[in-house]
């Protein structure tokens, strides 16, 4: 035990301590429990002592050691309870401006509220897993036609860095199943009265023993360390154990797959968390086919990157030399074979909590990725609509001084300080905050829902069981919001309605409206700036992401079905297929049909390198590789710029033979550097395939097609004559699209009878690559029109307020003979100008902003003029018409009505 | 005389007779080496403030230490008052005693 004296009493006990107690009993109660609190730590060891401390802390705070000095004095209690009875007064008398005030505030919060939590939601990703500090997720960095990082790793791997490396603790992978036995597995139930139940299910992984012990999903049922060990165990969630088992207890069923594997659920899982970056149904154990661990065993080691590799590392491993251990890993396991390829791999060991929001692009993701900057770019509107809450605050409480200018001067005439003036002002500020504060809450608790929905997060519908309202800082936030809306926003006003001079203020002239009417206009245009902005953002992120929805891809994509072949590796393989393609050809609807082994919309997964006969190893140029029929190139449209396509017969011959047919994309011209297209026709050229060189002749050169999104640039694509079908294309004319896609299904069922019908369109595959950018443009969308809304109710206030200042005037200018539309004009006319001085200020740098954001994509629009004149329009629209709305009714009133009013 | 008198306030009272000077962590201390319970520092404050408030104790300001973070001890000691007023307790609690027969005691 230390001597006591190493350790302290927790700090902001003690200051408590020091603030609550007067100086009366301070000496005694604090230098008695400091001298316990070391008596303990001798005794009873510092944490208990600590703890105890902070008890006896609390015990000491009692009625009679409070300092009662820190209250105000009981003149000031009766001028508090003074200062709520104006505020409340003043709120009720003046409903129309505690109106749009709270409103605004309120839905100001709200979306700040909405948005931190959204911000949180994403920061809390698989931080429920334990020992998330120490988990990485394995993946492999590839440097071949570009620098790509996958998500997944070989099956080899993650056992070769636990036998080489003692960092790591222990590690799991998981496999996709759909990569195994096709997409779809029907799984069955057969109840005790002979009934069975039939699901298709996708969602399945095979995963290693060990997998819930390292990702450590909560369990309802089972041991997470032994659920996987059994070779024909399957692990589900609760709500696939309710879909087959109702309310029945799970564990020990048997569910079979395909019709012939029973299973025996070991298991069963909660239902995976929202923020969890993998998400699944149910989990089978590694060993399910004898095939599988073969190919585990043998070759499949190192050119099989489709693992997801989890591990975890010993506790205090310093993940920097760490992976610096690692650099070589690849090359002594996978040398020869990266060498023939030019390509290089690397481990690149992620923190599991990185996954989802600091994750680099990368490819065999299955799930689509928050973005860093998309939170961020959500804080900073957030603060920007509060922000507009509080200048409405500001220009409607100070315009609402002319008002009270007779109130304040009799104040001080009998006697009130300029100090309790303030006290007042910022009085009345706390309780329009506070009860905006309070509206917002319910504001944000209503709309939970369906931002939970727009944000497609599925965050849960209750705002009470969201993670936010768990955390701490969400708290301090919401301190601190309330307090810098009441004092920041407050303290401009309050400051400047109590320094009236007296006798202007009784006499009801309105002095300084000069000073005051430049920081009102000033505020506005901050108001119309931040409005310019956001629009402009709205207008561009919309507009880019449409671009790249409909932009040509080089490719018909609107006309294309893609079906998935069940993967049959019989002899009858050929002939199905081929009988399959035959019999689709004789409908008049499909225009052609085409077996390829990769589809456009996402990268291909298989790589090679190409060089010119003449040339070195060292010269090999990476591309990724297409094995497609003669019916490639028309069904998917593509031009043929020089040469021609394949034909029926054509085939790759041998390794030893002087040309193999294959055709290339302009990209790989250009990287081979021929002059043109029509130069590379019957060139010869080298590139490989299994463990050999093969030489290839050009027999024609395509037009490049994005292969991916429109993101990126196009890519090196080299294609080779054969039958290999891992996707039939089928190129449609849209008529009677229903008809045409049942006659599909029959032929399908015909030629592989006992297999799901799967089949997608490829111009809806394409565009999933641009979910979270259209998700993104909604929500930015929708938090901008929140923030049009607060500044137009701003507006409307201040109309109200000059209006209201100037409805004599106004009944002369009628008499004299203006017209409504005039009057409307006189009114506008200031705010056009200032719509105008904020575009001019606000545009340069929205066109800074979107040109950076729009340097993201390969392929992106122009700025154009639209970006300038559409915010523009949108502005004058808004306050024009909250302006007239009010003038106009002031305009119609009769105007001896104000005139006779004194 | 009329007093009011809680057990604790008693006890307290006691243990600052025989120790003549005390202040809240000896008290403390003391009451758990007597009784063999423990008993909080903030409790044992309250009780000497009340005494004090009686009249049965009276307090000035003692010397400070570094391990009371430089303040100082309020060192408390029994007035007069105090002691004559324990007295009329015993008196009041032999009396008392003094009616129980002998037999039924001893028992116990």
């Amino acid at each position: 035990m230390t001597n006591g004296t190493d350790h302290r009493p927790p700090k902001w006990a003690d200051r408590l301590l020091e603030w609550y107690c007067s100086p009366q009993f301070i000496d005694e109660t604090q230098g008695d429990l400091h001298e316990s609190f070391f008596r303990r730590c001798r005794e009873v060891g510092p944490r208990w002592a600590k703890w105890l401390f902070i008890f006896d802390v609390a015990r000491s705070l009692s009625f009679k050691t409070f300092d009662y000095s820190l209250l105000p004095s009981p003149n000031s209690m009766s001028m508090i309870r003074n200062y709520a009875t104006l505020a409340f007064r003043n709120l009720l008398s003046k409903k129309v401006f505690s109106f749009i005030n709270i409103l605004g505030l309120a839905i100001g919060m709200a979306a700040f509220f909405l948005i931190m939590q959204y911000v949180s939601f994403e920061r809390s990703y698989d931080r429920f897993h334990e020992n998330n500090d120490r988990i990485y997720r394995v993946c492999l960095e590839t440097y071949a036609t570009r620098h790509v990082i996958n998500a997944a790793n070989h099956p080899g791997t993650a056992p070769a860095l636990k036998a080489e490396y003692p960092e790591v603790e222990d590690y799991a992978r998981m496999l996709p199943q759909s990569l195994r036995m096709g997409k779809l597995v029907a799984l069955s139930y057969v109840d005790e009265k002979s009934q069975e139940k039939i699901f298709y299910e996708d969602q399945i992984y095979v995963v290693d023993p060990s997998f819930l012990t390292i990702l450590t999903f909560p369990m309802k049922y089972g041991n997470p360390s032994t659920a996987l060990t059994d070779p024909s165990s399957i692990v589900i969630t609760e709500s696939i154990a309710e879909k087959y088992f109702g309310s029945e207890n799970p564990i020990g069923k048997i569910l079979t797959a395909n019709g012939f594997k029973p299973f025996k659920v070991t298991g069963v899982l909660k239902d995976i968390p929202g923020n969890s970056h993998i998400k699944f149904d149910i989990l089978v154990s590694f060993w399910i086919t004898e095939n599988i661990k073969g190919n585990f065993d043998q070759e499949g080691h190192w050119k099989w990157p489709e693992f997801y590799t989890y591990v975890r590392l010993a506790p205090n491993v310093n993940l920097k030399s760490f992976q610096s251990k690692l650099e070589s890993f690849h090359d002594r396991h996978n040398g020869e074979y990266l060498k023939k390829r030019n390509a290089q791999e690397r481990v690149y060991l992620q923190p599991l909590t990185d996954i989802h929001l600091k994750s680099p692009e990368m490819t065999n993701e299955r799930e689509v990725h928050g973005s860093e900057q998309l939170t961020r770019v959500l804080l900073i509107i957030a603060g920007l609509i509060i922000f507009i809450a509080w200048i409405n605050y500001i220009n409607l409480s100070t315009s609402k001084s002319l008002e009270r200018a007779k109130e304040i001067g009799l104040r001080k005439v009998v006697g009130a300080l300029k100090r309790q003036l303030i006290t007042q002002f910022l009085f009345e500020s706390a309780v329009i905050n506070l009860l905006a504060l309070l509206l917002s809450v319910l504001l944000a608790a209503f709309f939970y829902p369906y931002f939970s929905e727009l944000a497609g997060k599925n965050m849960g519908s209750n705002i009470l069981e969201a993670s936010l309202v768990k955390e701490s800082f969400f708290w301090w936030t919401l301190a601190g919001i309330f307090c810098a809306g009441s004092f920041l926003a407050g303290f401009y006003p309050a400051f400047m309605l109590s320094s009236f001079r007296i006798v202007t203020a009784l006499k009801g002239k309105y002095f300084g409206s000069q000073s005051q009417s430049a920081v009102r206009k000033v505020l506005v245009t901050s108001q119309f700036i931040i409005s310019v902005g956001l629009i402009a953002g709205t207008i561009m992120i919309f507009r880019q992401v449409e671009f790249m929805r409909t932009h040509d891809l080089g490719f018909a994509k609107d006309q294309l079905l893609v079906i998935k072949p069940p993967r049959v590796f019989d002899s009858t393989f050929h002939i199905r297929h081929e009988s399959f393609k035959s019999e689709l050809k004789l409908n008049p609807h499909v225009r052609n049909i085409t077996s390829t082994s990769e589809i456009p919309g996402g990268l291909v997964s298989d790589r090679n390198a190409i060089r010119r006969l003449n040339e070195g190893m060292e010269a090999n140029r990476p591309v990724y590789q297409y094995f497609v029929d003669d019916l490639f190139i028309p069904t998917y449209g593509l031009t043929i710029i020089a040469g021609r396509n394949f034909t029926q017969a054509e085939r790759l011959i041998s390794p030893t033979a002087k040309a193999n047919p294959i055709i290339l994309n302009r990209q790989v011209i250009e990287a081979l550097g021929f002059k043109n297209p029509e130069e590379a026709v019957n060139q010869r050229v080298t590139f490989a395939l299994g463990a050999d060189d093969w030489v290839g002749e050009i027999v024609g050169i395509v037009e490049n097609f994005s292969q991916v999104s429109l993101k990126t640039e196009y890519d090196r694509l080299i294609f080779f004559p054969a039958m290999y079908a891992a996707y039939f294309t089928v190129n449609l004319d849209m008529e009677n699209l229903q008809e045409t896609i049942s006659f599909l299904e029959e032929k399908y069922k015909m030629a592989f009878p006992g297999n799901p019908f799967d089949y997608f369109f490829m111009d809806d595959y394409f565009n999933r690559q641009y979910i979270a950018d259209q998700q993104f443009g909604k929500v930015f969308g929708v938090f901008t029109i929140l923030a049009l809304v607060i500044a137009g109710l701003g507006l409307y206030g201040l109309t109200i307020f000059m209006v209201s200042q100037r409805t004599k005037e106004l009944a002369l200018r009628r008499i004299l003979g203006a017209s409504v539309p005039n009057i409307v004009s006189l009114f506008s006319k200031d705010f056009v100008k200032l719509i105008i001085i904020s575009n001019l200020i606000a545009l340069p740098m929205v066109y800074y902003f979107a040109n950076q954001w729009l340097d993201n994509f390969a392929f992106r629009i122009n700025i154009g003029w639209i970006i300038f004149v559409v915010p523009l329009l949108v502005l004058l629209t808004i306050s024009l018409t909250t302006v007239s709305f009010h003038t106009i009714k002031t305009g119609l009133t009769n105007p001896v009505k104000s005139l006779r009013s004194e | 005389m009329n007093y009011q008198l809680g057990n604790l306030e008693e006890t307290v009272l006691l243990i600052a007779l025989y120790l003549d000077e005390v202040y809240g962590v000896s008290v403390a201390e003391e009451y758990k080496k007597q009784t063999g319970h423990g008993i909080s520092v903030p409790a044992i404050h309250t009780v000497l403030r009340r005494l004090e408030g009686k009249g049965l104790l009276r307090s000035g300001m003692g010397e400070s230490s570094p391990e009371r973070g430089g303040r100082r001890k309020r060192l408390y000691q029994a007035t007069t008052y105090g002691l004559n007023l324990i007295r009329e307790v015993r008196k009041d609690r032999i009396r008392l005693w003094s009616k129980i027969p002998a037999l039924k005691l001893d028992k116990g």
